[in-house]
């Protein structure tokens, strides 16, 4: 290879390399000889191996994006369902909380009968005594008065197991209500964020815009793309196969786990999925 | 001994069953605004208003307490459920009536015990006149003029120590 061959090889590895530093990573150096030769060799098989990265890279990129578009979609839906979770627990811990104050009530009148039990109790051993001092005479009164004797001995029996009763209920519901309220919490924070995600658009655009930048200068070569393609669209078809049957079913019904599948069937393009609003 | 037959008051004393014959039984009262009074034998609780009366209330379960026991623990202890006895002895010649709240515990009732189911007490505490026997079992019949005279003696030991 004399000085000008020489020259115009070099010129040549020079621009495949500028064409690779500008993303084209489809750009190869034509085979040579001696030592330039070994060169493009190796440049070509680095471009090679470059390509191929990248190409997996863009793959990932794309399921990252056709993802966050799909949950992006799902997100009002999702915001939803949240909030009108948080507004049913929050409506839960406000009942547990009436619940509460209501054993409290019931205990203070179940403390006001066993007054009112140990008082009987009292007055009728009073009435017994009296009925014993009038002697044959007051026997039948000291008989009724032994009954209502009884009979308050067997109210305050039960005063105290419902006493006991509500202090278990009391027990329990205010274990729930300690529950509930961390729920609720948590289910505050989930509604803050999943609301703050849904009415940002900006976030989600500025991702997708971040991810184009990175991926838009680099051009792979058409069976890259042309892999891609298939890999999706493969996964697409094995989506419809297992989803599909399912279109019939919903097409009709307007549960929210309804309305999410016919959605999804629509996304992916399966023609007997209607939108029924 | 117990007369025949001989109506009377069960209750209880720290769990004891003992029993008052009813006719010096006015009343059967709860438990309320009892004060200590400084000084006061232990078997004395305080004084309490009865009926439009000062009384002294007795606690006579610190008679009954095991030899040994401290009695500075009987003033701590507490019933769940007191009631008051209201107690009055029968006047006659030599004495005049004395009225004395009895604090008692839970399971006060009227019954009728006779001779035959009465048995010699046991020697302690001193005002015991019998022990009777119900179809709830035994119970230890309290002699309450004696158990006043105990009472007294107690009040004079510690006035004179």
């Amino acid at each position: 290879m004399n000085d000008k061959v020489e020259n115009e090889y070099l010129d040549h590895l020079l621009t495949t390399l500028h064409a690779a530093e500008q993303g084209d990573l489809t750009a190869r150096a034509r085979p040579g000889q001696g030592p330039l030769g070994d060169i493009a060799s190796a440049l070509n098989t680095l471009l090679g191996s470059l390509e191929a990265r990248a190409t997996k890279i863009a793959f990932a990129a794309t399921s990252i994006l056709v993802a966050m578009e799909s949950t992006a979609s799902a997100l009002p839906e999702i915001a939803e369902g949240v909030n009108s979770q948080q507004a049913a627990v929050a409506e839960i811990a406000r009942k547990l909380k009436s619940l509460e104050a209501r054993s409290e009530e019931v205990g203070q009148i179940v403390e006001m009968l066993d007054d009112v039990a140990s008082e009987t109790n009292i007055l009728s051993l009073n009435a017994a005594i009296e009925a014993s001092r009038a002697g044959a005479q007051g026997k039948g009164f000291g008989l009724v008065a032994e009954e209502v004797r009884k009979m308050a001995e067997r109210a305050a029996s039960a005063t105290k197991d419902i006493g006991a009763y509500l202090e278990t209920l009391g027990g329990a519901t205010g274990d729930a209500t300690r529950a509930i309220e961390s729920v609720r919490a948590s289910a505050d924070n989930l509604a803050l964020l999943t609301s703050h995600v849904a009415s940002d658009p900006n976030a989600r655009a500025g991702m997708r815009k971040r991810l184009s930048e990175a991926l838009g200068p680099l051009h792979f070569s058409t069976q890259g793309e042309a892999e891609v393609t298939k890999v999706l669209h493969e996964q697409r078809g094995e989506l419809l196969r297992v989803l599909g049957p399912l279109a019939p079913l919903v097409a009709e019904t307007t549960t929210p786990l309804g309305e999410a599948l016919r959605n999804v069937l629509a996304a992916l393009g399966e023609p007997s999925a209607g939108t029924k609003r | 001994m117990a007369a025949t037959p001989l109506d009377v008051v069960f209750f209880e004393l720290r769990g004891l069953r003992c029993a008052l014959p009813l006719a010096v039984v006015r009343k059967v009262l709860p438990m309320r605004g009892v004060t200590p009074v400084p000084l006061a034998p232990p078997v004395v609780r305080g004084i309490a208003p009865v009926q439009g009366q000062i009384l002294p209330v007795l606690d006579l379960a610190v008679c009954f307490q095991p030899a040994g026991d401290d009695a500075a623990d009987s003033l701590g202890y507490r019933f769940p459920k007191d009631k008051l006895l209201l107690v009055e002895t029968i006047a006659d010649a030599g004495r005049e009536a004395v009225r004395v709240a009895l604090a008692v515990e839970r399971g006060v009732s009227i019954g009728t015990v006779d001779e035959e189911h009465s048995r010699v007490p046991p020697p302690r505490p001193p005002f015991l006149s019998a022990t009777i026997l119900d179809a709830s079992g035994p119970a230890l019949l309290l002699d309450v003029e004696r158990t006043i005279d105990y009472v007294r003696g107690a009040i004079s030991a510690v006035i004179t120590s």
